[in-house]
């Protein structure tokens, strides 16, 4: 595998396969500028694009789409600049495995809308590039060293006097041996097809037909089904194992080592799983469990009245966010800007309205139910199929549960 | 005990410990058809809607045993190749998000149709749940039905 450094300061390099032509690209790391210099490293490789001999145009991308559109954006971005219909661009997402993760140094996570802002350039970039080594090898089989000679549409290149044309599929291998270009035009905003434009969504249409698998709906060979009982208290610990039912199997659940996360000790059993042959059957049997649990002493005030009086009384006497400060635990955020100015603007206000807004903890309820499925089979593998926007926190978060887990 | 239901036009055989197992289990888990959701379980959100002799019913809630005897349509079985004209308008424009309550949104919808809504008076029969919030979209794709 060998990566060259196309372009400064995007920072993407080129790599050649065989079957056809393989970019991968690298995200700038902002504010790292000096670094820019050095030859990137495999590891820095989040996106692969990849143009089949078969006519294919697979976009791999080291984010994950939850229904914002990202990876149709991405087509519709990448489409523009590699001159192909948008509907022939496939976006898939990379999957991890603790081996490789593909793609390569990726975290396969979506956070802050930044899938398209961080990648638009970059994917316009590496589009331009990939066209432009296309028509290369075009222009090589034909023994022609005048570029404009020859034009793109919709993935076919054209000599514009002769006729002759070339897809990209039967240039590609050829196209794959070739020195990227350092900096290749980029489609002029005049003549966008796509950028900008309301394209139709790739992930709609199964969306409609109940055909779109979720989390939830993973089905294996064989599987079971587990429900979960909790402690009903934070910091609570279940007191004695309770006996299973006939035919279920209740397993007395670890607390996840979560580092300033809550009450929760570390080690302590704070909930029980009962597994069934199908969620119903675990259900039930969950429900028909007599638990007993040892609450912690502060139990009877951990509810949300008293977190909200709690929080009041800290909001009246915590000390303001100071720029650089550690700004632990117990900060009190305002809005932006000086607060002594603001203090000046109240007192010299003709009127003040003074109102206490609360908000519930109902942030990031997502309508899918966590949930997650294993098939694991010790020494030999661990998959998970899990509803997650961040497949590589998932994977370290399995090698800390199960520290014997290998790359294999 | 066994049961026969009649599921998307296809009769099916499950053998369910207890004629209270809620029918969103039975497709989901028995029967394999997983595009019906779970999100509450509790009738609220609606994810879990199916028909059950054309009207909407909130699967999680309906007992199997009382299913029995009856046509039970799932988003599976709305149309074979996405040509409901809901499903159709929701193509159109672009409604789903995460897509989770869709199902469930479209059956509701699906459902009302077939009580003779149209139009606006669609969402006033709908009351699923879309915490990605579509609802915009949704009332646009209802006004042509
Ligand atoms: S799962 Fe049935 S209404 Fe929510
Ligand atoms: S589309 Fe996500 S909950 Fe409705």
């Amino acid at each position: 595998m060998q990566i060259q450094t196309l372009e400064q300061p995007s920072r993407r390099g080129f790599l050649g396969a065989a079957s056809g032509l393989t970019l991968g690209f690298f995200l700038p790391e902002i504010g790292r500028v000096s670094e820019l210099q050095a030859a990137p490293a495999t590891s820095t490789v989040n996106t692969w694009l990849s143009i089949g001999s078969d006519e294919t145009i697979t976009l791999t991308v080291g984010s994950s789409e939850m229904g914002q559109g990202s990876f149709s954006g991405l087509a519709q971005i990448l489409a523009e600049d590699l001159m192909v219909d948008y509907g022939k661009v496939v976006t898939v997402q990379g999957g991890p495995t603790l081996a490789a993760v593909a793609p390569i140094g990726s975290a396969i996570n979506t956070v802050g809308s930044s899938v398209v802002r961080t990648n638009f350039w970059k994917m316009r970039d590496a589009a331009a590039g990939a066209r432009e080594m296309l028509v290369q090898a075009a222009m090589n089989l034909a023994g022609d060293a005048v570029r404009t000679n020859y034009s793109v549409s919709n993935g076919v290149i054209t000599h514009v006097s002769d006729g002759k044309t070339w897809t990209y599929g039967s240039v590609a291998a050829a196209a794959a041996k070739l020195t990227p270009p350092a900096a290749a035009p980029l489609v002029p905003d005049s003549q966008f097809r796509l950028i900008g434009k309301t394209m139709p969504r790739f992930d709609i249409p199964n969306k409609v037909n109940g055909s779109a698998i979720y989390g939830l709906d993973v089905r294996l060979p064989n599987m079971v089904y587990a429900v979960i009982r909790h402690c009903p208290s934070l910091g609570g610990t279940l007191a004695k194992t309770p006996t299973a039912p006939s035919g279920h199997t209740v397993v007395p659940t670890k607390v996840i080592p979560l580092t300033a996360r809550g009450l929760e000790a570390v080690g302590n059993v704070n909930a029980v799983a009962v597994v069934g042959a199908h969620t119903w059957d675990a259900w039930q049997a969950a429900r028909g469990l007599n638990l007993s649990w040892t609450l912690p002493s502060n139990a009877a005030s951990l509810n949300t009245a008293q977190f909200v009086a709690d929080a009041q009384a800290l909001a009246a006497k915590a000390t303001p966010y100071a720029a650089g400060a550690t700004n632990g635990p117990g900060t009190l955020y305002t809005v932006e800007g000086d607060a002594t100015v603001a203090s000046a603007a109240i007192s010299g206000s003709a009127k003040t309205v003074d109102a206490t807004y609360t908000l519930p903890y109902v942030a990031h309820a997502c309508m899918e139910v966590l949930n997650c499925t294993v098939d694991y089979v010790p020494g030999v593998k661990c998959e998970v199929y899990a509803p997650t926007q961040s497949a590589k926190s998932v994977l370290s978060l399995i090698t800390t549960l199960i520290p014997s887990l290998q790359p294999s | 005990m066994t049961l026969t239901l009649n599921v998307n036009g296809k009769s099916s055989t499950v053998t369910v410990s207890d004629g209270g197992m809620p029918l969103l289990w039975v497709l989901r888990d028995l029967l394999g058809l997983t595009g019906t959701k779970y999100g509450c379980g509790i009738e609220v959100c609606g994810a879990c809607t199916v028909l059950v002799d054309g009207q909407p019913e909130r699967s999680c809630d309906f007992d199997v045993s009382s299913a029995v005897g009856r046509k039970i349509v799932t988003i599976e079985g709305l149309s074979t190749n996405r040509s409901h004209p809901a499903q159709q308008a929701w193509i159109a424009n672009q409604v789903p998000q995460c897509g989770y309550c869709q199902s469930g949104m479209l059956m509701a919808v699906a459902g009302a149709m077939n009580a003779g809504q149209h139009g606006a008076n669609i969402m006033g029969e709908v009351n699923n749940l879309c915490v990605c919030g579509t609802y915009g979209r949704i009332k646009s794709a209802c006004a042509k039905l």
